[in-house]
C-alpha cells in the first residue's frame, strides 16, 4: 500500500466513523449551565484555597527562619512521570521525581555496545574524543563523532538531537516500528542514557550546551536540566519551551497567555510578547512567528523584538504573501545572532525547505521556492555563520524522498558533500531520512 | 464535518457581538445558541474523533463549550470562531492526558449517539485501524484528525495545536509511517 493509499484510507476511515455519530439534543443550555456552574465551584476553591495559603505560610516562614536555601524552582503540583513503553529506544528510565524534588542524575547500563569500526583509531591517552555540533550526526539507530560509534537499540529513528557543551547528547527518536510516539532523552558523553525527560515532548538547548529546557508531551511542567542531566529547576506551566540562554528560559506563549521569560536561579519571571520562538546568544533580541489568523490561515509571519526595551519594539517584522511571500518560519538564531535559521514553508509531505534570512532587514539569503528549494530534513549553520550542514534530500524528483546525503554549504548554496549519499527505503512522501545533524 | 477546512460564520449570528459591542447576557446566550445549533453535529464528531468514545466526546464538547461561552464575548467577534472552538477543544482533551487523575465530568445527558456507520460495514482491516488511531497520543491524533478529517492544512493545523509545523509534519508523518507497519503486519 503506497502512501497516498494509507492517507486516503485514512481519510475514510475518520469519515466513516465521524459520520456514525447524531447530535439528538441542545449543547447550548448545557454548556451555559456547565460554565455557570463552573465559575460558583471556583469561587468556592477561591475562598478555600485562601484558607490554604494561610495555613501553609505558617510552616513556610518557619523553614525561612531556619536558614532553608531557597528552592529557585516553583513547583505548584507533583508530576507523576509515567514509564517510557518496553519497546523504547533505551532504557526505561529510573528517575522518579517524586514530588518535585530533584533527582540525581542516574548511571545506567550502556546502550548497546558498540562494535569497534574496522579502521577506528584509539585517540592517543588522555585526549578522548568528545563530540561537538560540528563532528556529530546521527545515521539510522547509531550517532557518530570521529571513529567513535553509538549504537542506540535496534530499529531507533532518531528525530532530532542536540551536543551538549560536556559532550553528551540530547536525543528525541522512536522505534522505527514500534509505537509512533517520540521518547528525549539525555546521553552521556559516553553514549549511557543519564536522564528521560518523557515523551512527545519539546525541547531547546541554550547556544553554550549547558542547560536544556524540555517539557514532555504529558506533563503540565517545563523542567530545565544541566547537561549532566540533573534537573536545575522546574515549573508548572501551560506555556511551551521556546528558547534557553544561560539561567534565562523563555516559554512560548499565545496571544492569551503571552511569553515568559524566566530566570532558573533567581525564579523570577519578566513577560513577553506572544509567540517567542528563538532568543539571540545575547539575550537582545527575540524571534516571533505566527501564523495570521484569517479563514485560510495561510499567511505566516515572523518578527525579531529588542529585549532589551521594555516595550520590545520590532526592529523587523515580515508578514503575509506579499513581505513573506516563502512564509519563512524561523526557529533559531545564527551563533552571532546574524541570522535567522529556519524553514520555508511547504504544505505536506516530510521533507522541509531550508531558510536563512538576515536579521537586520530580513533579507532571505539562503532557500526559497522553485529553483531556490533546498530540500532537507535537519540542518543548522556552523559557528562561523556561512556554513550550512545538511541532512539533504537529493532526490530528483524531490517528491517521494528516495536519497539523503550530509552536505556541508555555503550561503550561496556551493556545497560539498560530508557523508556519502544512501538510498532511503519505501520511498514516499512521508520517508523518513537517515541521517540526522544536530541542531 | 468540514470539507473545506474554512471555517465560517454562523448565518443569523448577533451583529452586535461581531462588531465587538457589549452585550447582555440574553443576547449573548441567544447568539452563542445559535452558533452552537449550527455546529453541534461537527463539534461532537470531532471531539469523537479525538476521545474515540461517545462519553468521552459529550464530556469534552460539553466542557469546551463551556470555556467558550465564557469568552464569547471576545470570540464572536474573531474572524474564525470554529478554529477558536477547535482549538479549545484540542487544549482541553490535551489536558485530560496530561492530568489523568482529573475526576472527568458523568455525562447522563446523552446528547451524542453512535449510529452505525452508513457505509460499508466495519471490517477486521477497519477495526485495526481505528484501533490504531485511537493508541496515538492525544496531540498526535489531534495532529491527524485535523489533517485528514478537517482538511486543514499544515499551518492551520500548527496554529490550533499551538505547535510548531514542524511539529505537525512529525506527527502525521509517524502516524502513517506506523499505520503501514501495523497494517503490514495485519495483512501478513
Amino acid at each position: 500500500m503506497t502512501t497516498p493509499d494509507q492517507e486516503n484510507e485514512l481519510q475514510a476511515l475518520l469519515r466513516q466513523h465521524a459520520g456514525g455519530i447524531e447530535v439528538s439534543g441542545d449543547f447550548a443550555p448545557v454548556a451555559i449551565a456547565r460554565r455557570r456552574r463552573d465559575r460558583r465551584n471556583r469561587a468556592v476553591l477561591g475562598a478555600a484555597a485562601a484558607v490554604a495559603v494561610i495555613a501553609v505560610a505558617v510552616p513556610t516562614v518557619w523553614s525561612a527562619g531556619r536558614g532553608t536555601p531557597p528552592v529557585p524552582a516553583l513547583t505548584t503540583s507533583s508530576t507523576s512521570v509515567p514509564s517510557s513503553p518496553s519497546s523504547v529506544p533505551t532504557q526505561t528510565p529510573s528517575v522518579t521525581t517524586g514530588t518535585g524534588t530533584v533527582a540525581p542524575p542516574t548511571s545506567a547500563p550502556p546502550l548497546t555496545s558498540a562494535p569497534p569500526t574496522a579502521t577506528g583509531t584509539i585517540p592517543p591517552s588522555g585526549t578522548a574524543q568528545v563530540a561537538t555540533r560540528g563532528t556529530a550526526y546521527a545515521l539510522d539507530d547509531t550517532i557518530r563523532f570521529g571513529d567513535k560509534v553509538f549504537r542506540l537499540q535496534k530499529g531507533t529513528a532518531v528525530e532530532t538531537f542536540a551536543v551538549l557543551g560536556n559532550g553528551g547528547f540530547v536525543v528525541a527518536s522512536h522505534m522505527s516500528d514500534g509505537p509512533s510516539q517520540s521518547i528525549m532523552e539525555i546521553l552521556s558523553p559516553g553514549g549511557r542514557l543519564v536522564t528521560s525527560l518523557g515523551v512527545s515532548g519539546t525541547y531547546a538547548v541554550s547556544p553554550d550546551g549547558s542547560r536544556v529546557l524540555a517539557k514532555s508531551g504529558d506533563s503540565d511542567t517545563v523542567v530545565v536540566y544541566a547537561a549532566d542531566g540533573s534537573k536545575v529547576a522546574q515549573r508548572t506551566d501551560d506555556r511551551e519551551p521556546g528558547a534557553i540562554v544561560g539561567d534565562l528560559a523563555y516559554l512560548t506563549g499565545d496571544t492569551t497567555t503571552g511569553s515568559l521569560e524566566w530566570d532558573v536561579a533567581t525564579g523570577t519571571t519578566r513577560k513577553l510578547p506572544a509567540h517567542v520562538v528563538a532568543v539571540s546568544p545575547d539575550r537582545s533580541r527575540a524571534a516571533l512567528q505566527w501564523f495570521v489568523a484569517t479563514d485560510a490561515m495561510d499567511e505566516a509571519c515572523w518578527a525579531v523584538v529588542d529585549l532589551t526595551r521594555s516595550t520590545f519594539p520590532k526592529t523587523v517584522e515580515r508578514c503575509g504573501a506579499g513581505q513573506n511571500p516563502t512564509m519563512f518560519m524561523p526557529t533559531a538564531f545564527s551563533s552571532r545572532g546574524t541570522y535567522l535559521v529556519g524553514s520555508h514553508y511547504l504544505d505536506g509531505g516530510f521533507w522541509f525547505s531550508a531558510g536563512v534570512v538576515r536579521v537586520s532587514d530580513g533579507t532571505v539569503v539562503l532557500g526559497g521556492t522553485g529553483d531556490r528549494v533546498v530540500s532537507g530534513w535537519t540542518w543548522h549553520l556552523g559557528d562561523d555563520e556561512s556554513t550550512l550542514v545538511i541532512s539533504r534530500n537529493t532526490s530528483k524528483p524531490l517528491t517521494p524522498a528516495a536519497r539523503n546525503t550530509v552536505q556541508r554549504c555555503t550561503l550561496a548554496m556551493d556545497c560539498s558533500v560530508l557523508h556519502p549519499e544512501i538510498g532511503l527505503s519505501n520511498p514516499s512522501s512521508f520517508t523518513e531520512p537517515r541521517y540526522v545533524v544536530p541542531r | 464535518m468540514t470539507t473545506s477546512g474554512r471555517p465560517h460564520r454562523v448565518e443569523g449570528a448577533s451583529s452586535h457581538t461581531r462588531q465587538g459591542m457589549s452585550v447582555g447576557n440574553t443576547e449573548r446566550e441567544v447568539d452563542f445558541s445559535a452558533y452552537v445549533r449550527a455546529r453541534q453535529t461537527s463539534l461532537a464528531r470531532f471531539a469523537y474523533l479525538l476521545t474515540g468514545d461517545p462519553h468521552s466526546a459529550e464530556d469534552l464538547v460539553q466542557s469546551s463549550l463551556a470555556k467558550v461561552y465564557g469568552k464569547w464575548d471576545h470570540i464572536s467577534t474573531v474572524e474564525s470562531p470554529d478554529a477558536y472552538v477547535r482549538k479549545v477543544m484540542v487544549n482541553e482533551h490535551t489536558t485530560w492526558w496530561r492530568r489523568a487523575w482529573r475526576h472527568r465530568e458523568r455525562t447522563d445527558s446523552e446528547l451524542i449517539r453512535v449510529m452505525d456507520p452508513a457505509a460499508a460495514p466495519v471490517t477486521g482491516h477497519d477495526s485495526e485501524l481505528w484501533a490504531h488511531v485511537r493508541s496515538l497520543a492525544p496531540q498526535q491524533r489531534a495532529a491527524v484528525v485535523l489533517r485528514y478529517y478537517e482538511d486543514l492544512t499544515e499551518a492551520q493545523t500548527a496554529e490550533i495545536l499551538g505547535v510548531s509545523v514542524g511539529t505537525v509534519k512529525s506527527h502525521t508523518s509517524r502516524a502513517i509511517s506506523s499505520l503501514r507497519s501495523r497494517m503490514k503486519e495485519v495483512t501478513s
